[in-house]
């Protein structure tokens, strides 16, 4: 809040200083309200796994639990170091580049590490299962993973193109190490969440499976949430005529999904715990 | 041979509502309450089990209707194996 900021920031979203801190204040406590919601949530998943000790299922919600854990301090510790680092280019701006390029690639490998985790852990509950997607499934899953990913690869360009490549990365270095990882990555994450929700489908156990339901919801609306957040960043930062208050309306509505999906996860998994304390 | 099963059979009734964890509940509600091990379990623990596994899983659900479907479920046991002491009687 009390660091500097660039008039070049003010002006592309049309707002001045004193709006600025209203917007920044009214954004920062709903995020510190999502920090909170997820280190909660990590915190119960991870209880839940160790209370599980040897079962099949344990080392499951341990990798789960692992990533969501990246996830939660993947909220905050980018975050922080982003303000760092564009206040930093307000009075240094030879590190305008620099601080971007860091900003991507922390930003990219948060979902990289927490979306493989959380992989690992739907592939075990998806063998304890035998849970297969469906042929519908997978062929709706790939048609709308092909159409979100040209988007995203045909907006990135753009960006790069009209934008003044705001990466300061060459061409095959965008598409190498940032379109193809988050690609990668948000494949992994949207794919762990329909085997998640599988075997939420497919696992028996009436008050169990009404338990695990709310983690699947969770994780589901987690994932697609922080995914969409990434994804329309990028049209934000193409659409020069967006105003602050869109801007914040969409922040919102995402911030919103993300809080949902993980208090989602924190009572489902508290319900797990209690079937394991009782 | 009914007696030999029976922890068995209350963890396959109880698998219907607790899923993967029916047989770690099971488990410990006959360890902790009973204070035997679940192997040991054997017909005349059965009435006592079901009590304790009814408080449990009211702190579990509000939902009465499947608190006493389940308890139902176990009662049916009971009798299943009062029948088969008798007929071996």
């Amino acid at each position: 809040m009390t660091l500097p900021v660039s008039q070049q920031t003010l002006d592309s979203i049309h707002i001045n200083l004193f709006q600025y801190h209203v917007l920044a204040f009214s954004i920062l406590v709903p995020y510190c309200l999502i920090w909170l919601a997820a280190f909660y949530a990590y915190v119960h998943m991870q209880g839940y796994a160790k209370l599980l000790g040897s079962a099949p299922e344990a080392p499951a919600f341990a990798h789960i639990g692992k990533g969501l854990k990246i996830m939660a301090w993947g909220l905050a510790v980018p975050a922080i170091i982003s303000v760092i680092l564009r206040s930093l280019t307000v009075e240094h701006t030879n590190l305008i580049a620099t601080a971007a390029i860091i900003n991507n690639y922390i930003a990219l490998l948060v979902p990289l590490l927490a979306f493989t985790i959380i992989g690992n852990g739907s592939s075990i509950l998806s063998k304890l299962t035998k849970t297969k997607l469906g042929p519908l499934t997978i062929r709706l899953f790939a048609l709308v993973f092909i159409t979100f990913s040209v988007l995203y690869t045909w907006l990135t360009l753009q960006e790069y193109r009209v934008d003044n490549n705001p990466y300061y990365l060459s061409l095959p270095m965008i598409i190498l190490t940032l379109i193809i990882p988050y690609l990668y990555a948000w494949f992994l994450g949207l794919f762990a969440s329909l085997q998640m929700a599988g075997y939420a489908q497919r696992v028996k156990g009436l008050l169990y499976k009404r338990a695990l339901n709310l983690v699947a919801i969770g994780i589901v609306t987690v994932i697609a949430s922080s995914t969409l957040i990434q994804y329309f960043m990028i049209i934000f930062a193409g659409q020069k005529d967006l105003t602050a208050a869109s801007v914040e309306l969409m922040l919102y509505i995402f911030l919103i999904l993300e809080a949902i999906g993980f208090v989602s996860i924190s009572d489902g998994a508290k319900r797990l715990k209690r079937i394991e304390e009782i | 041979m009914i007696e030999g099963t029976l922890y068995k059979r209350v963890v396959s009734v109880t698998h219907v509502y607790l899923g993967p964890a029916a047989d770690r509940f099971i488990a410990r509600q006959v360890q902790n309450h009973l204070n035997k091990q679940p192997e040991d379990l054997c017909a005349k623990d059965l009435e006592k089990l079901i009590d304790w596994i009814r408080m449990a899983v009211s702190l579990l659900t509000e939902d009465n209707e499947i608190i006493e479907e389940y308890i139902q479920q176990l009662t049916l046991l009971t009798r299943q194996t009062d029948k088969s002491v008798y007929n071996r009687a």
